[in-house]
């Protein structure tokens, strides 16, 4: 311990005396940190649990079955929907699911934002709103906060209802003012049951400002199911090839299956169609191409490392002739550059959270548009904050570290004593 | 002073491998993100044959937000359809509005043609014959005034942009490159006959135009227009392309006209307008998937290596800042120049970078022979229109981009030297000399 | 008397690609308990390469070294020869080889942050041996802040916080004007003389060899006197 103090001392010293060669070590390791944590923070934003979206690590998507012809017959136009009753009859009864959420895409079809406008002010311009036809189901999927009414009950079916954010609502009425009740007008007239805090695009899959409740006649293109605790994907998929074998079974024409068309949130979310279902193995099949990303600033910092080492020869020297063992020498030099590389770690997170901030729609699009991006996202604090981004930092801090001080350390402390020692400053 | 360039980077070799080996890691990774870049910025930069910057596109939708799927209910919406174009036929800026056949702007699906002879068959197979080429088929409405919104030229010996949009679905349009193809020149395809491989109909040629050059992923300018005035085209169609007028500015248009509550007629209305140039990218179907990568953020990580590269050199130049002072102060002091000095120093940049970036150049080819990684050139599919530019002749593109990546790498590293250099020049002799 | 240090037939040859040099030449040398040696010679004849030697800081060609009863050859690995180094020896060198970036009382523990001794402990033997040089009013100063006599001081007290039973100077007083230079001569002998230390010295100093209890002088890598 004492040692390790003396270590820091030291290490703090050097950084007073050497300030450019600080600086350029602490931004060079800044940058890498900020490019990992960016890269990290967009991934954990995507795929990780949070609100509303808290039940990302169970929850499955379904797409409508895919359809083939059988032996002779004629191949039609395939059925890209699900109807009310085929909801009911095929999904409901299914062993390894919590809740089943039949929902339409607006934005496959139509655009995603929809004008709305307050009929009882005659002045006010139309807002387009992003929206999602969702039922029941939609809010024990998605943990939403409602600051007034509630969500969408089974006995409001066929209503013509629906649910604004608050900052909706704040625009259409005013602030403070409860619009439980009102009439909303999207080309037809919409009785306001409920308004929710408003959420993050990022979590896009749960985003809209509008949630209209799906008729019962309409069509849904999207099943979102939560499997019950300690069922997998595996099982559903069993139990739905079950039920598209039956299908095909009662058919003349044609062949069902829901191959392919049965996605975990993480390979929805990622367009390359990857089969990892748990977004820290995801993390873990990026580690390659971090490791390159960090491998570049770690060969910049082990330049650096290797020309300070040769100036510190004679002192090296003189601390071997004083009885220190190279392993000792080695610890030493690692520490001094951790201080350096936690500074630029402190230093990289601030340039993380300013780029996030700043620069969102940027860098979402960049680097998550692998996923699908529908409107500006806006970033919550658990995304920022999280432990375990704070955790994810400090690894990277520690692995560049070593990438960039050991071999440069060790090539150097190999100089026998009194070549160190003789060394021209 | 090359060998004191040498010698100079010789006796400081326990820095400068780092700085080598760091080099050599960025020139390669900046290889494999500049290719993509190189190749998308050119098929970009080519001329795209029509006034992609005067168009705006209109998305259409129902104000009843419910599905229904009914036959008569399309050819109502086809009417109203029209009516919303009629208003915006109206307004002031707008010189031409058209309704289009195609989702995807003007990018069109695939289909296969023949010159001059039919196709055989045997048994489930379609054998081709040499002539065969695979074109983009794009379908236009008639009578909407096609070719006049878009801004695409006719050929020489073609009848007139407004003849041509208002064609019968028994013709085509072919665009000068497949006309040249077959028939020699523009002129001499006019009224002949070319086959449509798959369902074995021929069509008469009415029309040629000039190409035009709709993705930025490849070179393809091989197009055949054909008109139609199915009702159910004009239903799927829910987009109205507005030509504007010279000396209108898209975005204040769409500023101007956000209000879209104006344009509403019968449970139809427009969602919202977007300019031609925003829709024409990144959600291309047809892209392939070497060009489908990420620029934005190819972009993003070329960046990042660079201002490492740049800070390593920075770094590594300054740890040799009181050496150098020393030495500038002795060859000053022997009558050289700062210039010269600076030039000096210069140069052992370039000659570590010529160095490192030939030793990338053999393992990038190793990389590429080994089938570990390919060039960026889009994948020539059978009958396709060959790609004349040097994206698809493997070693002129792999000189090309070389070339840009040396460029790149040597402007880097020479601010990363300038830096530090300038103070080291700048010290004088006398001070300069004190330093020993 | 007990004797402490003995060189058997020490040669040493420093090789580059192009030339051979040979550095000392079969030297035998035998150094008593308690003695004060100085070693003598024009620039190059060899005295520093004799003293790293027997220091351990360099390894001869050939011949046997013998420090404190114990027989130090290749057998010995690294960690074992630190450790001797830390517990039975203590250089003082000529440019003084203080740590810029550590203060005086940093610098004085070192050789017994290497031996593992506790902070209490260092920091009492520490002061007691720069109050014993006579820098107890400059503890927290680094050695920019110090003369260059002050300076060779804290490498005094360095040397002897460890009680090693050996001191090795070379060239102590080198880069002193005479009266420090005096000052330093003056604090060995009192370290000879009052606690029994043997001490090898290294100088061009004809008047300060002369106060040490035995010379010996080199030419050309051989020992002539």
């Amino acid at each position: 311990m004492n040692k390790l103090l003396i270590y820091l001392r030291q290490a703090l010293h050097m950084m007073r005396e050497e300030r450019l060669f600080s600086a350029i070590y602490i931004a060079g390791t800044a940058l890498a940190i900020a490019f990992t944590m960016v890269i990290a923070v967009v991934y954990y934003a995507k795929l990780a649990d949070i609100e509303p979206e808290v039940n990302r690590s169970r929850t499955v998507y379904v797409l409508p079955m895919s359809e083939t012809p059988k032996n002779g017959a004629e191949l039609k136009e395939e059925k890209n929907y699900f109807l009310s009753d085929e909801v009911k009859e095929w999904f409901y009864p299914l062993k390894s699911v919590e809740v089943v959420s039949a929902n339409l895409r607006l934005e496959e079809w139509h655009s995603d934002k929809i004008n709305i406008w307050n009929k009882e002010n005659k002045d006010f311009k139309p807002i387009p709103v992003a929206t999602k036809m969702v039922d029941e189901n939609f809010f024990r999927v998605y943990h939403f906060q409602f600051v007034y009414g509630h969500p969408f009950t089974k006995e409001e079916k066929n209503l013509n209802i629906c649910i604004i954010s608050r900052d909706i609502s704040e625009k259409l009425f005013g602030k403070g003012v409860d619009p439980v009740g009102k009439m909303l007008n999207l080309g037809g007239e919409f009785r306001i049951v409920g308004v929710t805090e408003p959420t993050s695009s990022i979590a896009e899959q749960s985003f809209a400002q509008l949630f209209v409740y799906i008729g019962e006649d309409e069509a849904r293109d999207m099943i979102t199911i939560v499997l019950k605790e300690g069922c997998s994907v595996a099982d559903l998929e069993k139990e739905l090839e079950e039920v598209a074998h039956k299908r095909s079974v009662s058919s003349k024409d044609m062949n069902y299956s829901f191959e392919n068309r049965v996605l975990p949130h993480a390979q929805l979310q990622m367009s390359g169609g990857r089969t990892l279902s748990s977004w820290k193995d995801i993390l873990i099949s990026l580690f390659p191409q971090v490791f390159v990303l960090l491998l570049v600033p770690a060969l910049n910092l082990s330049g650096l490392v290797a020309a300070r080492m040769k100036r510190r020869l004679p002192e090296m020297g003189v601390r071997k002739a004083f009885g220190a063992k190279r392993k000792e020498l080695m610890h030493q030099v690692i520490m001094e550059n951790l201080v350096l590389t936690l500074c630029g770690g402190i230093v990289g997170l601030f340039i993380t959270w300013l780029l996030l901030y700043v620069f969102r729609s940027w860098v979402f699009f960049a680097i998550g548009s692998q996923f699908t991006m529908m409107s500006e996202p806006t970033i919550e604090g658990e995304m920022l904050f999280s432990p375990f981004i704070f955790l994810i930092a400090f690894a990277v801090c520690l692995i560049v570290n070593m990438m960039a001080a050991i071999i440069p350390a060790w090539l150097s402390l190999r100089h026998p004593i009194v070549e160190s020692m003789n060394q021209k400053k | 002073m090359m060998k004191q360039i040498l010698n100079n980077l010789w006796s400081q070799r326990t820095q400068n491998v780092w700085l080598f080996i760091e080099l050599v890691v960025v020139c390669f990774v900046a290889w494999t993100q500049l290719d993509p870049i190189a190749v998308r910025l050119y098929y970009k930069s080519l001329p795209k044959g029509f006034d992609s910057e005067r168009l705006v596109v209109a998305n259409t939708r129902t104000t009843d937000i419910q599905w229904i799927d009914d036959d008569s209910y399309n050819t109502n919406r086809a009417f109203v359809q029209k009516m919303i174009k009629q208003k915006l036929q109206t307004l002031d800026e707008v010189e031409q509005v058209s309704l289009l056949g195609q989702i995807q702007g003007l990018l069109a699906p695939r289909n296969i043609f023949n010159g001059s002879s039919w196709v055989d068959q045997e048994g489930e197979q379609y054998i081709y014959g040499n002539d065969t080429i695979l074109v983009y088929e794009l379908c236009y409405i008639k009578n909407e005034h096609f070719f006049e919104t878009y801004g695409i030229q006719v050929a020489d010996g073609s009848p007139t942009a407004k003849e041509l949009s208002k064609l019968d679905d028994d013709g085509v349009v072919i665009s000068r490159s497949i006309a040249e193809h077959f028939f020699g020149s523009a002129k001499d395809a006019i009224g002949k006959e070319i086959f449509e491989a798959d369902i074995m109909m021929s069509r008469r040629i009415r029309g040629v135009v000039e190409d035009i050059h709709v993705s930025d992923s490849n070179f393809d300018t091989w197009q055949i227009y054909q008109s139609t005035s199915d009702i159910k085209m004009i239903f799927i169609s829910n987009h109205l392309t507005i030509r504007l007028k010279p000396d209108v500015n898209v975005q204040q248009f769409i500023e101007k006209y956000n209000c879209l509550q104006q344009f509403a007629t019968d449970g139809l209305a427009i969602a919202f307008f977007t300019p031609y140039e925003d829709i024409a990218t990144p959600k291309n179907q047809f892209a392939t998937p070497i060009l489908s990568y990420d620029f934005n953020l190819s972009v993003a990580t070329a960046i990042f290596f660079l201002i490492n590269l740049c800070l390593g050199v920075i770094g590594t130049f300054w740890m040799q800042t009181k050496r150098r002072t020393e030495e500038s102060g002795i060859m000053r002091a022997f009558g050289s120049t700062k210039r010269r000095i600076m030039g000096m120093f210069l140069a052992e940049g370039f000659v570590l970078t010529t160095f490192s970036m030939f030793i990338t150049c053999i393992l990038y080819l190793n990389y590429v022979k080994t089938g570990l990684g390919t060039l960026c050139i889009p994948p020539h599919e059978p009958y396709a229109q060959p790609d004349p530019t040097w994206v698809a002749d493997k070693p002129l593109h792999f000189l090309i981009i070389s070339g840009i990546v040396y460029l790149i790498i040597l402007i880097t590293v020479s601010i990363g030297i300038t830096i530090p250099a300038w103070n080291i020049v700048r010290t004088k002799p006398v001070e300069a000399l004190r330093e020993e | 008397m007990e004797t402490i240090i003995k060189l058997t037939n020490i040669n040493k040859v420093y090789r580059t690609e192009e030339i051979e040099t040979q550095a000392l030449e079969n030297v035998n040398i035998e150094v008593e308990k308690g003695e004060f040696l100085s070693v003598m010679g024009p620039s190059g004849c060899g005295k520093s390469t004799l003293l790293n030697i027997m220091g351990l800081l360099d390894e001869p060609t050939s011949g046997e070294i013998e420090l404190c009863g114990t027989k130090i050859d290749s057998t010995l690995s690294d960690n074992r020869l630190a450790e001797f180094r830390n517990k039975t020896l203590g250089f003082v060198f000529q440019s003084f080889h203080l740590i810029s970036s550590l203060n005086v009382l940093d610098n004085v523990q070192l050789p017994l942050l290497y031996r593992g001794v506790g902070y209490s402990e260092r920091m009492k033997r520490a002061k007691e041996v720069i109050e014993r040089v006579g820098l107890s009013h400059r503890m927290k100063h680094t050695p920019v802040q110090l003369s260059g006599g002050q300076c060779q001081r804290v490498a005094i007290a360095r040397a002897i916080i460890g009680n090693p039973e050996i001191i090795l100077a070379d060239e102590p007083t080198g880069n002193l004007d005479s009266k420090m230079g005096a000052d330093i001569l003056g604090l060995l002998k009192q370290l000879n003389e009052e606690d029994g230390r043997t001490i090898v010295m290294v100088t061009h100093n004809e008047q300060q060899a002369q106060q040490t209890s035995r010379i010996i002088k080199f030419l050309d890598g051989r020992q002539i006197m």
